[in-house]
């Protein structure tokens, strides 16, 4: 194997005041010709520093401190600054997380792609013109002559990153740098586009690095991987060769925090349900004034379910199937149009203001954003009390429920009286659950509870639920896109797109013989499936 | 929605928003100490009783007030803003008169001070925490911080009493009888201090909105994609940051106007520019409340017409809306 | 807080502007103090140079009066109104704000256009206006001035409002059964606090603009001394006696500065992570 790429013990320092001296130190590895590379690690890890420091696109401050580069036989690090612009988009492309923001809102597609052309002097604009349409058409966009026109909020978010790739693409590079591309994608855009990446390294035969935090998608289309923690290489090596065999611990550790797809043995549901939704309805209408076009959007399209007591039923879908909306709608946080939301025999939707606020209680909810939902200005004490104090339990009694509960959740009791910037994601997580658990709901609704985690955190707060649920005999409500996570938590499992449930049932029967071809579909996008079934 | 659409809109809120001001005046007028009658009275010279009670009759203060109201609004609706018995003209003309002046102050003023903010906010920018931007960001400090009226005299002490370089007030030079082509530079000669001196405060709000919007930018997603296609420094920072750091300059510039007509009252004042500015100045000390009131509906139409405008170029610029 | 003041006090810039708004808000209270006699009282003969007779450090005007004296007692006015003004602003703009923002719909429609109708209005016309038609006094002056402050304290209000309702504590809340009114109290509003903070310290900057151009053109409080005034009454010995023209500025210059270096100095502070400054 010949390198197109060799990295030697590169070193990059932050900043004096960062929490360590090197964002990344130690780094040596080869990129070899027509190869996908991954790079694999937590957030902190340095994964997309090593990548930025090839490009010559570090942050102010942040600095190579050693190391070499060589590439086409010379040393990158060392070049000035004039011939790394030369390379980069020409010998080396790029290409971003945030499709929705990496592109120039002000420009058109077409001229963005054929900026390209004119960054390096290459082709008339003619030329350029044609080339980009050709481009346009290489990464699989509709209607190239009108896509070339349109600017960038005109393209949802697969196409955009379609619209980034082209533009890596433009001028043949050697090697093409993938930061995260699929991480704020769809599960089903998200096979898309590895696909096209995959499909398109093969074409021209470049050597791929791709930095991502899921092993899934390592399994997907890696040929070899590198795994990062704290800034050093842990463990390098064939993909295969890693996933079977891991040989250093924190790989382990990362790959079984995976959730597997190994399913539960179901149990029969013979309780009664503690909620009842029974053809729920929203529309979302945009008025648009005087001038505007009234704009209308069907979150949720006929909805019913149940939850039995002690259940876990999971709701998943994509963004923009509804699903969300379905548990704000159950707690009235979003008014539905029309349906009954049966809690114990009484409809919640029915209810007045005055009733409602007292009602709440029974129906709690942990949320997605772990730096949002603890307000920043009251102490975790507050947090946990409130609620139950609003409701009439005594202050004492409140507080000393508020200390259990942090015990309950694994939080050193003396958290109570700290502000909630001085904990951790995964911490402030298990605070919104103790809030919830501080309510003494009927029902919890996790929307996307653990999305905004990293793997090993996730697997640690789902272990936490999973526990609490069995000891406290809870019933909960799991919103989720990711199904891995589903399969590993649920009971039962709901499967929405466009705002209509397209199928509910037992989590073996939904995930091993899906009956609808949209669960099929999503089941089918989930990258690494193969991976894991074979490991199964 | 298109552009026409968005104007006819902007244009019937505008309708709506005058004849609020409208209303406005119309309560303001009877807000004022002593009845309008007796006011015109003394601006005429003339304060016995009967002249007095004829002037109510004729301008129909005897009647109630909403039929006053009736009158006053249909007035205004036909253009009639009234009579200034201090000047023995009709309101309208006097300010028709003097509008050119100050359109033609505040638009000079409005593309110094945006030209030269924007200009010096960028300078800043491409400096950003060297001195050059230390000493940039503290002349817009200082130019933000100072009173207009007082810059305009110590400009005249310097300019024109000191150096002799610039006449201190007036809008020509009187009795030179200049003519077509020779009337320009004098024209500029005259020009120069007033805009300079109005636009000064505007040109540290630009300037600063310009530095921190192009400062934003930089940061942005899109402009590390730039970087990676490999363009040159210029090219980003021209093509990249600069449109989309002038958006917010433009919204801004749009929200800036009032002040910019408020501003002209005291430049003109200082300068005895023969603009509405100078002549709400003098109804206020004649206690002219007609003209007084009549400035104010015609500035805040000034204030209207240029958000339109700015309106219209933001929807130009942004492909978005 | 220790962290707070750590970081403002890391920035030069808001330290020496608090060192000169103490100076002005110090010469302020003790005017009573410094110069007993009425700050209109013809004391020597007009036209004395700054620094040329002992006892008249800044010289006398045109009618004989100290002008230290008027200085001194100046600040008083310049200090209250923007103050006071600002407080009356805040009072009108926080409510209207935090309503339109928190309720949003109808509620939101009518602020906005109300707020949208103030904010066309050019403003410093509208102060002059009201000023000159309700006689000018310190209460119409301070109250014309809290009426064209108040709709960008409105709108700031109502931004962070819309952007704070929609955070998932204001929903953990509301599902705890508490009340909108406490919610938006005791939840909304605190985290609102910070560019509220900021923003009055830059209002009782342009307060003090605005009362000093009332004054310069003769909308002044006839009984009571104040810089603009100062200034405008030297105006027309503006050839012969710059000075008397030139140290009132100054004054007004100086701690209109300082209450900006103040708010800067706040603003990076209280938002360590926004670098933001657009008005």
């Amino acid at each position: 194997m010949d390198a197109v790429l060799s990295i030697q013990d590169l070193a990059i320092s932050l900043p004096p005041g960062a929490d360590r001296d090197y964002a990344v130190q130690n780094i040596s590895f080869d990129l070899n010709a027509g190869e996908i590379l991954c790079v694999v690690g937590e957030s902190g890890s340095g994964k997309s520093m090593t990548a930025n420091a090839l490009m010559g696109l570090l942050p102010d401050q942040v600095e190579v401190a050693r190391g070499v580069a060589q590439f086409e036989g010379r040393d990158m690090l060392a070049l000035p600054d004039t011939e790394r612009r030369k390379l980069r988009g020409d010998r080396i492309g790029m290409i971003f997380q945030e499709p929705m923001t990496a592109l120039n809102p002000l420009m058109r597609i077409g001229d963005q792609i054929a900026e390209v052309f004119e960054a390096h002097n290459r082709h008339t604009p003619p030329e350029r013109r044609e080339k980009a349409l050709a481009l346009i058409r290489e990464v699989g966009l509709p209607d190239p002559e009108k896509i070339i026109r349109a600017y960038p909020f005109q393209l949802s978010g697969g196409q955009r990153q379609r619209a980034m790739i082209a533009m890596a693409l433009a001028l043949d590079p050697a090697i093409l740098i993938a930061d995260e591309p699929t991480t704020a994608l769809d599960v089903t855009t998200q096979a898309q586009i590895l696909d096209l990446i995959k499909t398109i390294q093969e074409r021209h035969g470049m050597a791929v690095m791709f930095i991502t935090h899921d092993f899934g998608v390592v399994a997907e289309i890696a040929d070899r991987v590198i795994v990062m923690r704290y800034g050093e290489i842990v463990e390098q090596g064939a993909a295969r060769e890693v996933l079977s065999n891991p040989q250093h611990d924190y790989t382990r550790a990362l790959l079984d925090a995976i959730p597997s797809d190994s399913v539960p043995t179901p149990e029969p549901v013979t309780e009664p349900p503690v909620l009842e939704v029974r053809d729920l309805r929203k529309t979302f209408v945009t008025s648009g004034g005087l001038f505007k076009p009234t704009r209308s959007v069907t979150a949720i399209d006929g909805v019913s379910f149940s939850i039995a007591r002690g259940e876990v039923l999971g709701i998943v879908g994509e963004s923009g199937s509804g699903k969300s909306t379905v548990g704000r709608a159950i707690v009235r946080l979003v008014e539905a149009d029309s349906g009954e939301v049966i809690l114990d025999g009484q409809d919640m939707n029915a209810l007045s203001p005055a009733e409602l606020r007292t009602a709440r209680r029974r129906v709690q909810m942990i949320f997605q954003d772990p730096y949002a939902s603890l307000n920043p200005r009251k102490k975790i004490l507050h947090a946990l009390c409130e609620g139950p104090i609003v409701q009439g339990v005594p202050k004492d009694k409140a507080q000393a429920r508020a200390h259990e509960l942090l015990e309950i959740v694994e939080l050193d009791p003396g958290a109570a009286d700290r502000y909630p910037h001085e904990f951790s994601g995964g911490q402030r997580q298990r605070i919104g659950i103790a809030r919830a658990l501080a309510m003494d709901p009927d029902l919890i609704i996790a929307d996307e509870a653990v999305s905004a985690l990293d793997v090993s955190i996730q697997a640690q707060v789902l272990e936490l639920l999973r526990d609490l649920q069995q000891r406290l005999h809870l019933s909960l409500m799991f919103i989720t896109h990711d199904m891995r996570v589903a399969a590993q938590l649920c009971d039962r499992v709901a499967v929405m797109q466009f705002g209509k449930l397209v199928e509910i049932g037992p989590v073996a029967e939904v995930f091993l013989n899906p009956k609808a071809e949209y669960t099929r579909n999503l089941l089918a996008a989930v990258p690494g499936t193969e991976w894991q079934v074979g490991a199964a | 929605m298109t552009l026409a659409a968005a104007i006819f809109g902007r244009a019937a809120k505008a309708v709506i928003t005058l004849l609020l001001i409208v209303i406005l005046n119309f309560f303001l007028i009877h807000a004022a100490p002593g009845d309008p009658a007796m006011v015109m009275a003394g601006e005429a010279g003339a304060a016995d009783e009967q002249f007095i009670q004829q002037l109510r009759e004729q301008f129909g203060l005897d009647q109630p007030l909403y039929v006053q109201f009736w009158n006053y609004v249909s007035g205004v609706l036909q253009l009639d803003l009234g009579y200034s018995y201090r000047q023995q003209m009709p309101v309208l003309d006097l300010i028709l008169d003097r509008l050119p002046a100050t359109l033609l102050l505040t638009l000079t003023a409005f593309g110094m001070s945006l030209l030269l903010g924007i200009a010096f906010g960028l300078a800043a920018a491409a400096r950003q925490g060297k001195w050059g931007d230390t000493a940039i960001t503290s002349m817009a400090l200082l130019f933000y911080a100072t009173p207009l009226f007082w810059v305009a005299l110590m400009a005249v002490v310097l300019f024109s009493v000191k150096l002799g370089w610039f006449p201190a007030f007036g809008y020509e030079t009187v009795g030179a009888g200049f003519t077509g082509l020779e009337m320009i530079p004098d024209r500029l000669k005259h020009l120069f201090l007033p805009a300079l001196t109005l636009g000064l405060f505007f040109m540290a709000v630009y300037l600063r909105m310009t530095r921190s919007s192009v400062l934003e930018v930089s940061q942005m997603d899109f402009v590390k994609t730039a970087r990676a296609k490999g363009l040159a420094e210029g090219t980003i920072r021209r093509r990249h940051i600069l449109r989309n750091a002038l958006l917010p300059v433009v919204t801004l510039a749009g929200l800036q106007a009032g002040q910019l007509v408020g501003g002209a009252v005291l430049t003109e004042t200082v300068f005895a520019w023969p603009g509405i500015g100078r002549l709400m100045f003098e109804s206020l000390t004649a206690r002219d409340y007609n003209t007084l009131l009549g400035v104010f509906l015609v500035s805040a139409a000034m204030v209207i017409a240029f958000n339109i405008i700015t309106d219209i170029v933001y929807r130009l610029i942004d492909p978005r809306i | 807080m220790m962290d707070f003041l750590k970081r403002f006090s890391r920035n030069r810039g808001a330290l020496i502007g608090l060192i000169i708004l103490l100076t002005v808000v110090l010469l302020a209270v003790f005017a009573p103090l410094l110069y007993p006699d009425s700050p209109w009282k013809m004391v020597q003969r007009p036209f004395l140079p700054p620094f040329s007779t002992d006892g008249f450090l800044l010289g006398t005007d045109t009618l004989g009066r100290d002008v230290a004296a008027g200085l001194v007692h100046g600040a008083r006015v310049s200090l209250i109104v923007g103050l006071v003004s600002t407080l009356v602003a805040l009072l009108i703009g926080v409510p209207l704000g935090a309503f339109a923002g928190f309720y949003g719909g109808l509620i939101d429609d009518g602020a906005m256009r109300f707020t949208e109708f103030f904010q066309t209005i050019p403003n410093f016309a509208l102060a002059i206006v009201l000023v000159a038609i309700l006689e000018p006094t310190l209460p119409t002056i301070t109250l014309a001035i809290a009426i064209v402050s108040w709709p960008p304290v409105a709108r700031l209000v109502r931004a962070e409002v819309l952007s704070l309702r929609k955070r998932e504590f204001v929903d953990a809340a509301r599902l705890a059964g508490l009340s909108n009114t406490r919610i938006l109290f005791g939840h909304v509003l605190p985290n609102a606090m910070s560019p509220i903070i900021v923003m009055a310290s830059l209002m009782v900057a342009t307060a003090i603009l605005l009362e000093s151009s009332l004054s310069f053109l003769g909308l002044g409080d006839p009984n009571i001394m104040s810089w603009g005034y100062m200034i405008g009454a030297a105006r027309t010995v503006i050839r012969s006696a710059w000075w008397l023209s030139f140290i009132p500025g100054v004054a007004i210059l100086l701690t209109v500065l300082s209450l900006n270096l103040i708010g800067e100095g706040l603003n990076d502070a209280l938002n360590p992570r926004l670098a933001r400054k657009g008005r």
